[in-house]
């Protein structure tokens, strides 16, 4: 029935012969543009308001409130969660190294999102996130189906990138997002009416003109800080853990096979971080209807108690510290917000080894074919599967614990973009850059490639 | 399991290819707002 319905869904083809580099980088382009115009382009209807409080789940859905991208990509990762869980806990069963289950696979997943650019419209909607200029029926109903068009052109923006672009729409959308957002905080030249320019950076040049060290230094820390968490992100990324396996044919010639210590890369941290946004948007939403499930929240939309408030950290606590303003409730929050991110990210990371194919047994298949073996034993797959299995969970385990540790520290820094979001998109650029190098080195031109091989 | 940190040339590369990635993404996003904030004064 749902397969049926899955190809209802209207789709993006694939293209039937192969396409160059330079047309995969025309299409992404013009994707990425089309998807940031969107974000400045106000819905039809809509009452102006602020939304500084949904700040980290703008970043993490690359959405902009009370814009045509207000669902961002919400409803794909909603959709991808609920079946990475159903999958993994056995409960579709599906077999993901069969072609037709992922194509089955895939075919759910489209009826998913389409439900889910519906479901969030409405409650997006009906629950006051998102308010019209007036109580009136028709309004609602027109906000309700502008914000589930942006979401449906949004994943046909996504199949667009993954057919005929480079790596995966949502993570270009997801990593534009957030140095759209370094970029505007650090260099907006204009005053909106005030004193002194938006950015924090001429902020901090007229501060310090003005001789106000303090001001100028409460300016420019942020940008520090997300400068700090690049650096340490891109660090973290590059280590590799290094197991060893030899050439089958010379032994001695012993050679490491190096597996990312971070195994399921950002994956586990964007299904976690959406799901807290959710969470958060969720209580909020509910809380605003007198259902106070999640924890209460004030006029702004902060949380103040509950469930939603012990796993959020105020922006910036950083800043707090520093002013002095330490309490124990803002320690608790702190671990709160820490657990959630390593315990989620771990779950998210082995569920993630099944799904995308990284398990011992596709990781062997795809050693011995290139003619490596374990040191002292025959030439198996099987083998080759038993020594990775020893090594894969664990790392799927750590590498998880330890990104999703990253994420949730990173936030107390009050970088720009948030530091989950500098995190993200820190790995998706260093992805998308090996994707290219792989793929499509040799259409390149010369000293394009120059600048590839570093 | 032996853990590999990145040697320095490594960590040099891949700090220039993300820095100059952020910079394109966000130098792209930084017209496209200017635009739009012209638009909403004409």
């Amino acid at each position: 029935m749902i397969e049926a319905l899955g190809k209802l869904v209207p789709g993006v083809e694939s293209p039937k012969r192969a396409i160059s580099f330079k047309e995969r980088l025309k299409w992404t382009g013009i994707i990425l543009f089309i998807y940031l115009s969107m974000g400045f382009i106000s819905l039809y209807g809509v009452e102006p308001s602020t939304y500084e409080h949904l700040h980290y789940m703008q970043m993490i859905l690359a959405s902009k409130m009370g814009s045509l991208t207000t669902l961002g990509i919400g409803p794909i990762v909603m959709a991808s969660i609920i079946l990475q869980l159903l999958v993994g806990t056995k409960v579709l069963p599906l077999d993901l190294t069969k072609p037709e289950d992922r194509e089955r696979f895939e075919l759910y997943q489209k009826v998913g999102i389409v439900f889910f650019c519906f479901f969030e419209a409405a409650t997006y909607v009906l629950l006051g996130a998102i308010r019209p200029r007036a109580p009136d029926p028709f309004l609602i109903l027109l906000l309700i189906l502008q914000l589930a068009c942006g979401g449906l052109l949004v994943m046909l923006f996504d199949e667009v990138v993954s057919k005929w672009g480079i790596g995966s729409g949502v993570s270009l959308f997801i990593a534009a997002g957030v140095c759209k957002e370094i970029f505007i905080r650090a260099f907006n030249p204009f005053t909106f009416g005030s004193e002194i320019p938006a950015g924090l950076i001429p902020q901090f040049f007229i501060m310090l003109g003005m001789g106000d060290l303090s001001s100028a230094f409460d300016a420019i820390l942020p940008v520090i800080s997300t400068i700090l968490i690049v650096f340490l992100v891109v660090y973290v990324n590059g280590i590799k853990v290094e197991i060893p396996l030899a050439f089958g044919s010379i032994s001695g010639f012993g050679r490491r096979w190096p597996l990312k210590f971070i195994y399921t890369s950002n994956i586990p941290v964007i299904l976690i971080a959406a799901l807290l946004a959710n969470l958060q948007m969720m209580g909020a939403m509910l809380a605003n209807k007198g259902v106070p499930i999640l924890g209460e929240f004030d006029a702004q939309g902060n949380p103040t108690s509950g469930f939603v408030y012990y796993i959020t950290v105020p922006h910036a606590l950083i800043l707090s510290l520093l002013h002095g303003a330490f309490s124990s409730d803002l320690l608790l929050r702190a671990l709160g917000h820490v657990l959630f991110f390593v315990i989620g990210s771990v779950i998210f990371s082995v569920l993630w080894v099944e799904t995308a194919g990284m398990d011992a047994k596709s990781v062997a298949k795809q050693i011995t074919s290139i003619g490596l073996q374990i040191p002292g034993f025959r030439r198996d797959p099987r083998i080759v599967e038993q020594v990775l299995s020893r090594y894969i969970m664990p790392l799927a385990v750590m590498g998880g614990a330890f990104v999703g540790f990253l994420a949730a520290f990173a936030n107390f820094m009050g970088a720009l973009g948030t530091g989950t979001g500098i995190l993200l998109t820190v790995m998706i650029i260093y992805n998308f850059y090996e994707t290219i190098a792989y793929r499509y080195m040799e259409e390149m031109h010369p000293a394009l490639r120059k600048f590839f091989e570093g | 399991m032996v853990a590999a940190k990145p040697d320095k040339e490594e960590f040099k590369i891949s700090t220039k290819i993300v820095l100059l990635g952020m910079a394109l993404l966000g130098a792209i996003a930084f017209i496209i707002f200017i635009i739009f904030q012209f638009i909403s004064w004409l």
